[in-house]
């Protein structure tokens, strides 16, 4: 298992941007929440317009996510870039960051699924990077 | 130029000016960041505006824009939609495999014509832009006329 | 007929925790054997059901799973050491250090606190999860973390971050856990 320790400081210039692209993902058609989970599955940044129990989807994100990765192993498929939940309401679409830390997305079904997907996939590699700024800093 | 090839080149330039962002040095990543997700927006407000307009031209039955087989843009909810991103997909990966056995070099337009309809797939950026209608509207015609 | 709409582990749950809030250890079924284990006994829950096995199904989910479990039983601690006792964060704490020694948990020592920046940091001396383990890479109580965190959570009301900051598996000696108020 890995270290938990990873603190966020939010006084840190990258925090700015990392909000501005949950609150860009948010813009898109039918998402209604964006949130950042850490290795505990800990929300440590999230934009959403309904009320969540955030300790819980947190928790969730990671397990669902690391069963995924696992499933993924199980079957050669190396390494896992996104998990996609589709349900009878909408989805629920992670992706892995850095460090343990995941984005994860709320949709509703009214969403465009390659509309979330390609900017979920045009996103990562940009927190990549500000995470990886931000933790080395 | 045509009004559809006009706007088919501000969308492949707002594509490349996005994929320039993306190339750009991360020494100074939070503002690479911000640049980037601006350009990619309006690259994408620019895809939908398109398909807005091409699914109100007279012969045009839908629009719809593609990434990975998955919808990106829509003109309006419509059921076959899922069924038009699989047969994309279907239809692009063929069509690459003779990018090169056949010298085609980089796919840019398919269309396939069925007995009721057809259906042309445009290829700008990383999305494929998706237009179908009645198999005897002249699309490129209809297109081109469009304002 | 009312509806029974818990699991069967919900319901062992609340057994146990109603067992504990009740204070009364002696156990039913248990006449010989009593109602301590070995600890190498609950260590084999802790790291390989609930840490290497669990970790083989959810991967990298698995401490974050870990860590929710443990900050459940903070919260349903937290209930317990927090009635009658008006708010008065020294009596909570006392109790709270009591009740980790009654079930053999740990010796939690308080050694910051700092309400105005809104951290605490938390000891747990002879923390049960790690004691005797060794040469790990990370700290490895990830379950105390989230207990001290829900510990934390139930009395300020407000979300917190625990971090297992130093721990015994890792040479630390000690256990201490820092858990920031949001």
């Amino acid at each position: 298992m890995s270290s938990n320790v990873q603190f966020l400081d939010p006084r840190k210039s990258q925090n700015n941007e990392i909000d501005s692209i949950l609150r860009n993902l948010m813009n898109i058609q039918g998402v209604s929440a964006a949130a950042i989970v850490d290795s505990d599955g800990f929300v440590t940044h999230i934009h959403r317009d309904f009320e969540i129990n955030t300790d819980a989807i947190g928790a969730s994100v990671q397990v669902v996510f690391g069963a995924a990765a696992k499933a993924a192993q199980h079957v050669g498929h190396h390494l896992t870039n996104m998990v996609i939940c589709e349900n009878n309401d909408g989805y629920i679409l992670s992706t892995p960051i850095d460090a343990g830390f995941i984005l994860a997305l709320v949709t509703q079904r009214e969403a465009l699924l390659g509309r979330v997907r390609f900017e979920l996939k045009e996103t990562i590699p940009v927190l990549k990077k500000l995470f990886t700024s931000y933790l080395a800093n | 130029m045509h009004w559809f090839e006009s706007q088919l080149a501000q969308l492949d330039t707002l594509a490349d000016d996005y994929l320039s962002a993306q190339r750009q040095p991360a020494a100074d990543i939070v503002n690479v960041s911000e640049v980037t997700r601006l350009k990619r927006a309006a690259f994408i407000d620019a895809v939908q505006a398109l398909v807005d307009k091409v699914v109100k031209i007279k012969g045009v039955s839908a629009c719809a824009a593609y990434h990975d087989g998955l919808i990106l843009a829509q003109s309006a909810e419509a059921s076959n939609m899922d069924a038009f991103g699989a047969i994309i997909q279907e239809t692009i990966r063929a069509a690459q495999h003779g990018e090169t056995s056949l010298d085609l070099g980089e796919i840019e337009q398919i269309v396939i014509v069925g007995a009721v309809n057809k259906l042309a797939m445009l290829s700008v950026g990383p999305i494929i832009l998706c237009i179908s209608s009645p198999k005897g509207v002249n699309l490129a015609s209809v297109l081109s006329q469009a304002k | 007929m009312i509806q029974n709409t818990k699991s069967d582990y919900q319901i062992a749950q609340q057994q146990i925790l109603d067992g504990i809030i009740s204070g009364e250890f002696d156990i039913e079924n248990r006449k010989d054997l009593g109602p301590l284990i070995p600890i190498r006994l609950f260590q084999a829950l802790r790291m390989v059901a609930l840490g290497s096995n669990v970790e083989d199904i959810l991967g990298q989910g698995a401490p974050s799973l870990v860590y929710h479990s443990g900050q459940s039983l903070g919260l349903a601690m937290g209930q317990i050491a927090a009635a009658n006792i008006d708010k008065d964060l020294e009596t909570y704490v006392g109790k709270i250090k009591l009740l980790c020694r009654q079930l053999s948990i740990g010796l939690v020592v308080p050694d910051k606190v700092d309400l105005s920046a809104g951290v605490l940091e938390l000891r747990v001396d002879e923390c049960v999860s790690c004691a005797g383990i060794h040469h790990v890479s990370a700290p490895i109580c990830h379950f105390e973390a989230g207990m001290v965190g829900g510990i934390v959570r139930s009395f300020f009301n407000r979300n917190v971050k625990a971090t297992e900051t130093k721990c015994n598996a890792l040479g630390d000696k000690t256990c201490l856990i820092r858990v920031d108020l949001l």
